[in-house]
């Protein structure tokens, strides 16, 4: 009998830790007879929710059989299809989507960098809000990073998965870019310099000038420039990896928040103002 | 003078550190030449590691004043002319960081 895991209501940033509580298991365990995701709760998704729930179907199907139960709502539904969840993990037949109700929010599953996909993605915001100057090249450049970091340094079996999406009520534009890797305090823990470190402090570190976790090399620019931008914009980076979630605000000092169950891998999670101009590299 | 053209000799997708890699070795082998003259020919790059490995790690290694006075650009956009500033004035400070820490490990051997 496949074994059968359901979801809370809310996936999303907010809510890590109750999304991890009901995945991590689910990552770890070993299924043979299959697995019935149920999804019939689900009430509210953001592209952290989307792009986790993403990695996770597909990385747990990829060994065993899948199943869905689709959300109740039929709202929420739609919005799962119009992103393309159902076609991403690979089993987009059973639910085909009738015209899409609403197209404010992309869904890509990446296995290397690739800059078209970036471009498509951010053509596809760009319909939705004509950005301010300089926020499409420096969007463009964060992206760029983080796909390069995961390339690079996650070791991710499964892939990165990349979405976007845009809140006219609130007038943001959130990216995220998530694997399952071996994520950031694992790899900085390589540097014997850095192994008694806690989880939070090396998340920090990561985004500081200089700081890289193959120190014989001079690299460690690429965090730090997306959080410079970022914070000149107005906005937010969130990273949750291991059993840290840190959040960068515009004018505060970093929050710290540890995990009830670590992150298997890397989440970057970008919250944006597009109305802001974007060229913090002249600022 | 030495002219790289960029499309020509990477092609238009240029972001990884490996492209970033190719270009530096291009820009070294024209370094005794008087200057280097980089054409990018309206290529939109933005990234951060590409222009890191070609002129950032040329900037810790001959310093900033030596990459700009012989290496020039033409054809990067606003941005991009922006994005490798910064880069070259984030490794040169760190090169003018390590060769502080350096004078210092000397002085702190011949005091002892």
């Amino acid at each position: 009998m496949p074994e059968a895991y359901t979801f809370y209501r809310l996936a999303t940033a907010g809510w890590a830790n109750r999304l991890l509580r009901d995945t991590v298991p689910l990552l770890e365990g070993k299924l043979s007879d299959g697995i019935i995701l149920d999804l019939s709760s689900l009430e509210f998704v953001d592209t952290f929710g989307i792009t986790y729930l993403a990695a996770c179907f597909h990385k747990v199907t990829s060994n065993v059989r899948g199943f869905v139960r689709p959300p109740r709502k039929r709202e929420v539904n739609d919005y799962l299809l119009d992103v393309g969840l159902y076609e991403a993990i690979g089993i987009g037949d059973r639910f085909r989507p009738r015209k899409p109700s609403h197209d404010r929010v992309d869904l890509i599953h990446i296995n290397e960098l690739e800059p078209l996909f970036i471009d498509h993605l951010l053509d596809f915001l760009e319909q939705m809000q004509p950005f301010e100057e300089g926020l499409r090249p420096s969007m463009r450049m964060a992206l760029l990073e983080l796909i390069q970091n995961f390339a690079e340094h996650s070791g991710s079996e499964v892939g990165a998965w990349v979405s976007g999406q845009f809140h006219p009520q609130r007038n943001r534009i959130t990216l995220c870019v998530l694997d399952l890797g071996r994520g950031i305090p694992n790899a900085l823990r390589t540097v014997s310099k850095y192994r008694r470190y806690r989880d939070t402090r090396l998340v920090e570190l990561a985004t500081e000038e200089g700081i890289t976790s193959v120190p014989e090399t001079s690299r460690g620019l690429g965090l730090s420039t997306i959080k410079r931008f970022v914070r000149t914009n107005g906005g937010v980076l969130r990273l949750m990896t291991g059993e840290a979630q840190v959040t960068f605000p515009p004018d505060r000092r970093p929050e710290q928040k540890a995990l009830e169950m670590p992150f298997p891998g890397t989440v970057a999670f970008l919250s944006l103002v597009p109305t802001k101009r974007g060229l913090f590299v002249l600022e | 003078m030495k002219r790289i053209e960029i499309k020509k000799e990477l092609g238009s997708d240029i972001v990884t550190r490996e492209h970033g890699e190719k270009l530096r070795r291009l820009v070294e082998e024209g370094w005794e030449a008087d200057s280097v003259t980089v054409d990018f020919d309206g290529l939109q790059v933005n990234s951060v590691s590409f222009f890191d490995e070609a002129f950032g790690q040329l900037a810790l290694l001959y310093g900033e004043e030596e990459l700009r006075r012989k290496v020039r650009f033409e054809g990067l956009d606003k941005f991009d002319q922006a994005l490798v500033s910064d880069i070259i004035g984030s490794r040169s400070r760190e090169a003018r960081k390590r060769a502080m820490s350096s004078r210092e490990a000397r002085r702190r051997a011949a005091n002892s």
